[in-house]
C-alpha cells in the first residue's frame, strides 16, 4: 500500500504512540486487502462501548491512546451498558457504572461525542451520498451504505476509532464501485407492511446468501424504519454490508441485475418467523428498540398505550437526543402512566439486566441472535403491534 | 532439520516456541476462554488446550470483532499466544495482535502448512519476514 511521507512519519512514531498504533492497524488493514492507498474520511461511528465487552484490559488500551490521541473528523458512539442517567433505576451495581463512566469519558477525552447510539444516522451523524466514511455497528453501516449511498467498510470499533484518529481509511472494498457490486436478485412476492416482515426478510436473505451483496426487488414502498430492520438482520445473520433495492436506494441501476435469483413468497415469511420463536410462555420482558427506536415508533407506542396499562414488564430503547425530542413533543406521558419503562444510552444486549432475564419478546430479529447466542435466554419475535398487545396483557 | 519460510509481517516482533496448529478457523470472542487461555468452542479440533505461550497456527479468525479485544484481555493476563500465523489473516486477529504487541504473520507457502506439526519448536521473526520450523 502506498503511504505518503506524512503518513510514514506517523507510523514511525513522530507524532507519538496512538497516531502510531492507530496507523499500524489502518495499514495491517490495507495490506490485508490490498488496498492502493488511504483516503479521507469525513465521520466515524465507534462500537465496543460496553465495559461488559471489552473489560478491564480494554479501558486501559483505550486509556493510553487517550493520552495524546484526538479525533480528526466527527466521531460518534454506540450504546452503553446502561441509561446514563437512570442507572439506579435498572439496577446496575456501582462498580459497573463507574468503570462504564470511565470508558465514556475516555472516548470524550479524544474529542468523540458520547452519543451512545447504534442508529446515529437519525440525527447525530447523517452521511451524505458517496461519502467515505468508517463506520463500526454492523446494522448501521448495511443501513448507510444501501439507504444513504455513504461508503464504508465494516469496521470493528478499533479500526473505526484508528481511522478517526488518523482520518483516512484504506480505499478497498465497499470504497470503490467493484466493491458494491450486487451478485445475484432477490424477488420478493409478498406485500411487506410491518417492521418485523423486513427484519425476517432479511434473515432469510441472509440465511441463503451470506455476505453477498443482493438486488432486491419488490420493496420500492419501504421506509427507513422498515429498511433499519432489514439492514440490522442481513448484518447479524449474514454479514451482508449492503444491498441494492429496485425503485429505491440510490444507484441500484448503475449494476445490471444479477442473474443468479431467489424468490421470497408469503409462506417463506411465515416459516422465518416460526424459527425465530422459542417459548412464549417463558418471556419476563417485551422489548422494543433494536436498534434503537425512531421517533416514528415512539410515537406509534404512544398512541397504542394511550390510556392503559402495561400488565407485563415493557422495555423500550432508543437514542439520548430521540428521547428528548419525544418528550418534547409529549409522547413520553403516554408511555410512562402505562407503566413502560425507557432506556436511552443502552440496549438489553450490551447491558449487565439481560443477565437476568429468562425470556425476551421483541420486534427485532437481531436481538433474537444475540439474546439466544450471548446471553443464551428464550427469545420470541414477533411484531410491534402483537408486541405491545403481549405487554398489555393479550396472548 | 531446519526449514526457513518467507511470510508477510502483519505485527512486529519476534518470539521462539512451541507450535498449537488448528486446521480450522478460532473466533475468539466465545470460542475462547480469557479467564483460563483455553478453547471452549464445543467441537472445535483444539477443545480444551491451551493456547498461552504458544506459536499459535490456524488458518484465520472469524466471528464477532469483539474477538480483537479478547485477544488483548489474554495478552494483558500472560495468557495470549507467542506468536500467530495465519494462513491468510483477517482483521479481527489482526488488530487483536497490533494492539497487544503479539508478532503475527501470513502469506507463507502451503508447504509451511503441510509440514508444521504441534509441539515443533517454531521461530517467528515478523520484522524479518521468516519463520524457521526447528524441528
Amino acid at each position: 500500500m502506498y503511504l505518503t511521507r506524512e503518513e510514514e512519519k506517523i507510523l514511525a512514531g513522530e507524532y507519538g504512540y496512538a497516531y502510531s498504533k492507530a496507523m499500524e492497524i489502518l495499514v495491517a488493514i490495507g495490506k490485508i486487502y490490498k488496498a492502493s492507498k488511504l483516503i479521507e474520511i469525513s465521520s466515524a461511528h465507534i462500537s465496543g462501548v460496553s465495559y461488559k465487552n471489552i473489560g478491564e484490559e480494554g479501558l486501559k488500551f483505550l486509556s493510553s491512546l487517550a493520552i495524546e490521541g484526538r479525533v480528526r473528523v466527527p466521531t460518534t458512539l454506540n450504546p452503553a451498558g446502561f441509561d446514563t442517567h437512570k442507572w439506579k433505576e435498572m439496577g446496575i451495581n456501582k462498580e459497573f457504572v463507574e468503570k462504564q463512566m470511565e470508558v465514556i469519558n475516555i472516548f470524550r477525552r479524544m474529542g468523540i461525542r458520547p452519543t451512545l447510539t447504534c442508529t446515529p444516522y437519525y440525527k447525530e451523524n447523517l452521511p451524505s451520498k458517496g461519502e467515505h466514511v468508517a463506520w463500526a455497528e454492523s446494522s448501521a453501516v448495511t443501513l448507510i451504505n444501501s439507504l444513504i449511498g455513504a461508503y464504508t467498510n465494516r469496521e470493528s470499533g478499533i479500526s473505526a476509532l484508528a481511522a478517526a484518529l488518523i482520518g483516512k481509511t484504506p480505499l478497498y472494498g465497499l470504497h470503490t464501485p467493484e466493491g458494491r457490486q450486487p451478485t445475484y436478485t432477490i424477488q420478493v412476492k409478498a406485500k411487506l407492511r410491518k417492521l418485523s416482515e423486513y427484519g425476517v426478510l432479511g434473515y432469510l436473505i441472509a440465511k441463503e446468501m451470506g455476505n453477498k451483496i443482493p438486488l432486491i426487488k419488490g420493496i420500492d414502498n419501504a421506509n427507513m424504519d422498515m429498511l433499519k430492520y432489514l439492514s440490522a438482520s442481513l448484518a447479524t445473520y449474514g454479514g451482508t454490508p449492503m444491498f441494492h433495492a429496485e425503485g429505491l436506494t440510490p444507484g441500484y441501476d448503475t449494476y445490471e441485475e444479477p442473474r443468479d435469483k431467489l424468490t421470497i413468497d408469503g409462506e417463506d415469511l411465515k416459516r422465518g418467523f416460526e424459527e425465530l420463536r422459542d417459548d412464549l410462555d417463558n418471556v419476563d420482558m417485551v422489548w422494543i428498540g433494536c436498534p434503537h427506536a425512531s421517533l416514528e415508533e415512539l410515537k406509534y407506542i404512544s398512541e397504542v398505550l394511550d390510556g392503559k396499562r402495561v400488565k407485563r414488564r415493557l422495555v423500550i430503547t432508543t437514542s439520548r437526543v430521540l428521547l428528548d425530542e419525544a418528550r418534547e413533543m409529549g409522547l413520553l406521558d403516554n408511555i410512562y402512566n402505562a407503566g413502560g419503562e425507557i432506556y436511552a444510552d443502552t440496549c438489553i444486549i450490551v447491558s449487565p439486566i439481560g443477565e437476568a432475564l429468562s425470556g425476551v419478546l421483541t420486534s427485532s430479529t437481531k436481538a433474537y441472535y444475540y439474546l439466544k447466542g450471548v446471553h443464551k435466554l428464550n427469545v420470541y419475535v414477533a411484531d410491534l403491534d402483537e408486541c405491545l398487545n403481549y405487554a398489555l396483557g393479550g396472548n | 532439520m531446519r526449514v526457513k519460510y518467507r511470510c508477510r509481517r502483519i505485527s512486529g516482533g519476534c518470539a521462539k516456541g512451541l507450535a498449537l496448529v488448528s486446521p480450522e478457523p478460532i473466533s475468539f470472542y466465545g470460542g475462547v476462554d480469557p479467564e483460563t487461555g483455553k478453547i471452549v468452542e464445543e467441537g472445535h479440533p483444539l477443545y480444551g488446550k491451551s493456547i498461552s505461550g504458544k506459536i499459535l497456527i490456524f488458518p484465520h479468525g472469524k466471528g464477532s470483532t469483539v474477538g480483537s479485544y479478547i485477544i488483548l484481555r489474554l495478552a494483558k493476563r500472560g495468557l495470549a499466544p507467542k506468536a500467530i500465523i495465519n494462513l491468510y489473516a483477517e482483521p479481527i486477529v489482526a488488530v487483536g495482535a497490533i494492539i497487544s504487541e503479539i508478532p503475527m504473520v501470513d502469506s507463507l507457502p502451503k508447504e509451511f502448512f503441510e509440514k508444521v506439526r504441534s509441539g515443533d519448536r517454531v521461530v517467528v521473526d515478523a520484522d524479518k519476514g521468516e519463520v524457521v520450523i526447528q524441528g
